[in-house]
């Protein structure tokens, strides 16, 4: 199994509850609020994935939590977050095949601004995001995302630790 | 909750999102450099959102060996409290 129910977590329905007010706050930056994600061997055009951070790595990003105070209230608040952001992808990117790092995390995708024609795969299974969804799946696993759409897709992307007792599925 | 709810719509049967073909990308010594800058320059634009120098710290170590540095197991919200 590489995607979760996302109900399992109690946070996915708060996330959820209040997609709205994370729109809104993505809504209110700027293009050069936006930073290259820097693995472009993981792009095939090597552009077009853009990330504004909250939490890294365990990390606050304080400037960035400032634009977008509730937005960081919310993912403070989930248990064993490790990093947080908002992901988005250009017309006509293409992330290609690739692992996440075992990092024993979940991954999180909530889908704030999702364009007609974009898609992503995990492991067989592909899907498309939906606006104010959550989606939860093993990084680990290999896994590509496209936005062949002529608008971006931006999400709220979230590591999580797993829960205790929670098995991973492989 | 039992009830398995998909936020995204399964669209194997989709040709449109049929994943696109990936070309290979091969790679030349600019390529190499040019990627060494983007890791700079990233770690540049990210640090200086962070305020403390701690902080700053623990990102680029973090980024380096890609987890939290220093993890705080003990905490349910792990290191996302270490900030404040």
């Amino acid at each position: 199994m590489v995607y979760y129910d996302p109900y399992q977590f109690d946070f996915v329905l708060r996330l959820e509850e209040n997609w709205q007010i994370i729109k809104a706050e993505l809504d209110q930056l700027g293009a050069d609020d936006f930073v290259p994600y820097p693995e472009k061997y993981l792009l095939q055009k090597r552009t077009g994935w853009e990330i504004f951070g909250i939490y890294f790595l365990g990390v606050k990003i304080d400037g960035n939590c400032d634009r977008c105070p509730e937005t960081a209230k919310l993912v403070k608040t989930i248990p064993g977050m490790i990093t947080a952001g908002f992901s988005r992808l250009a017309p006509g990117a293409h992330i290609v095949p690739h692992a996440g790092k075992p990092t024993s995390v979940f991954r999180c995708h909530l889908g704030l601004s999702v364009p007609e024609h974009c898609a992503m795969r995990v492991a067989a299974e592909t899907k498309r995001w939906s606006n104010g969804k959550c989606v939860v799946f093993d990084d680990t696993s290999e896994h590509e995302a496209w936005n062949l759409s002529d608008r971006y897709r931006d999400i709220l992307l979230l590591d999580f630790k797993i829960p205790a007792g929670f098995a991973r599925v492989c | 909750m039992t009830v398995m709810h998909d936020a995204l719509d399964k669209c194997s049967s989709d040709v449109e999102l049929v994943p696109p073909k990936v070309e290979p990308m091969p790679t030349t010594w600019r390529d190499d450099v040019a990627q060494g800058v983007e890791f700079v320059r990233f770690v540049w634009r990210i640090s200086s959102r962070i305020r403390g120098g701690w902080n700053r710290f623990r990102f680029v170590v973090g980024l380096i060996f890609w987890k939290p540095f220093l993890p705080d197991d003990t905490s349910e919200r792990g290191n996302a409290d270490r900030d404040s």
